[in-house]
């Protein structure tokens, strides 16, 4: 499975705080430099990508709050 | 400094005195002596207008020679040209009084001439000296009864203030007194005016002890019969257990027994969340709102899961609010916990975070069957619990939450949803907010 650095960026942020929800803020400022153009619906096409090659239960959404990866219980 | 009103009072009340009595002691004591003077200057005149006219008597007094002196007052009575003049009696002595020094004999002499008919002079002269000291000692005699009153003032004063104060001293033996759990309003009557609006503050006071001493109790007498319930049925299903002949029996009767643990533990863990938001004051510091939110979503995720409800998060304005993290986490905490109890399967819970004007609004929202108006407020009693709903919760998480708004200067309420049923719990506190 190869993913892109950016899709690596973003499952990273996921994966270094489990049960947490981040928001798509919050993402964004972790995937992307300082003075980046950023298209508003870039997160979802993201994760979109990540589920696509890693399964779609990796990846959680919450209504209205963000994403999350479920911590190992 | 010392603080007690009555020696102060008692101190400041005897120094007036005193410093009255010295000042008055003062003046009484110059105008006593300046009369005696006075007095006595009208003792030598009158001692010169008698000796005019009698020569020859004069002289049978004057046995000696050309001085009469009288070892009291020693007035000396002289007639000039006819007998010498003494040294000290400077010539040309205008008619009057002077006081002159005699460096040979007693000192200052007050001396008074007349000038007799003949061209003559009559001198009368006293030494001052004791002219001084029988005005000092008669001055001195007047100032004996003021002396003797000051210290019978001040003894008085002392035991008027003390008298006076009384009736403050014996409210707070009357406080004292009481029992803490069945105060009495302390009597208005026998009390100064002034300490009336105290001892009213007091015993308004009270009745606020009164009251929550009686809630206190009532809380404490529902907890122990909340308690005793899953108690009771706990040591049933244990005997139900101990009956059990396979071991699959067994394994199914253990489970009722885990659920009435489980409800037992929870029922405790409120009760001690209640115990803590009533302890005392918690600091405050500015909470971003909707981390908390997603915290608790987190945590609620697995229950929501399990009964297929929606639950998620409405973001309509990122909302700080100043408040002690726990008691926040407290009050959305019950919130979550009863909507997602009250939500029937496949149904939707919502946490929306939006403003009011100056407040914040957190809110959640359920797709459950709501609570009819008239129940709205009692729902918010320990314990009380709707018609039909028995032995679920704990009864005790809508009186948390709302401890808890209370002490955070909030308030929480509930609400119709507008759109579709279900029911919004809403907190409400004044915000800092960023738009």
């Amino acid at each position: 499975v190869l993913l892109s650095g950016r899709e690596f960026a973003l499952l990273q942020a996921l994966l270094l705080r489990p049960g947490t929800i981040l928001t798509r803020a919050e993402l964004e400022e972790r995937i992307y430099g300082w003075n980046e153009e950023v298209e508003s619906n870039a997160v979802d096409f993201l994760i979109h990508g990540v589920r696509r090659k890693l399964g779609a239960d990796v990846i959680r959404n919450v209504r209205g709050a963000g994403w999350m990866v479920e911590k190992a219980s | 400094m010392n603080r007690s009103l009555q020696s102060r009072l008692s101190l400041m009340l005897a120094l007036a005195i005193l410093i009255g009595g010295v000042a008055a002691s003062l003046v009484s004591f110059y105008f006593a002596y300046s009369e005696a003077q006075e007095f006595q200057d009208d003792a030598l005149r009158q001692v010169a207008s008698l000796s005019v006219g009698g020569d020859s008597e004069t002289r049978r007094f004057n046995s000696v020679g050309r001085q009469m002196a009288d070892p009291e007052s020693r007035i000396q009575i002289i007639r000039l040209p006819q007998e010498p003049s003494p040294a000290w009696l400077t010539t040309g002595l205008k008619p009057g009084f002077q006081t002159v020094n005699d460096s040979s004999g007693p000192g200052f002499m007050r001396v008074f001439v007349r000038a007799v008919s003949d061209g003559g002079r009559i001198v009368v002269a006293q030494p001052t000296e004791s002219r001084d000291e029988i005005a000092r000692n008669s001055a001195l005699r007047t100032l004996i009864p003021l002396l003797l009153l000051l210290p019978v003032l001040i003894a008085l004063t002392a035991s008027i203030v003390r008298g006076e104060l009384a009736s403050v001293r014996r409210l707070s033996e009357r406080l004292d007194g009481q029992a803490a759990d069945q105060t009495q309003a302390l009597p208005e009557q026998h009390v100064p005016d002034e300490m009336i609006p105290f001892v009213q503050s007091i015993n308004r006071l009270l009745v606020r002890v009164n009251r929550l001493v009686s809630e206190q109790r009532r809380f404490i007498a529902d907890a122990a019969h909340e308690l005793r319930t899953p108690l009771t049925a706990l040591s049933l299903q244990v005997q139900n257990l101990e009956r059990a002949d396979t071991e699959e029996t067994m394994r199914e009767r253990t489970i009722p027994l885990k659920a009435g643990i489980e409800r037992a533990r929870h029922l405790t863990e409120q009760l001690l969340s209640l115990a803590r938001t009533q302890a005392g004051t918690v600091p405050m510091e500015s909470i971003e709102v909707s981390r908390v939110a997603r915290e608790l979503i987190v945590e609620y995720l697995p229950l929501a899961e399990a009964k297929d409800i929606d639950l998620g998060l409405d973001e309509q304005y990122s909302v700080s609010v100043p408040a002690a993290p726990e008691q926040l986490r407290l009050i959305l905490k019950n919130a979550l916990d009863n909507a997602l109890r009250y939500t029937p399967a496949k149904g939707e819970v919502t946490v929306r975070l939006s403003r009011d004007r100056d407040d914040a609004l957190i809110e959640v929202l359920d797709s459950g069957a709501g609570i009819p108006e008239l129940e709205r407020e009692r729902v918010f009693d320990p314990f009380h619990r709707m018609a039909g709903t028995e032995g679920e919760g704990s009864g005790l998480g809508l009186a948390i939450a709302r401890d808890a708004a209370t002490r955070l200067g909030g308030a929480v309420s509930l609400h119709d949803r507008r759109e579709g049923n279900g029911l919004i719990f809403r907190y409400r506190q004044p915000l800092s907010i960023k738009p």
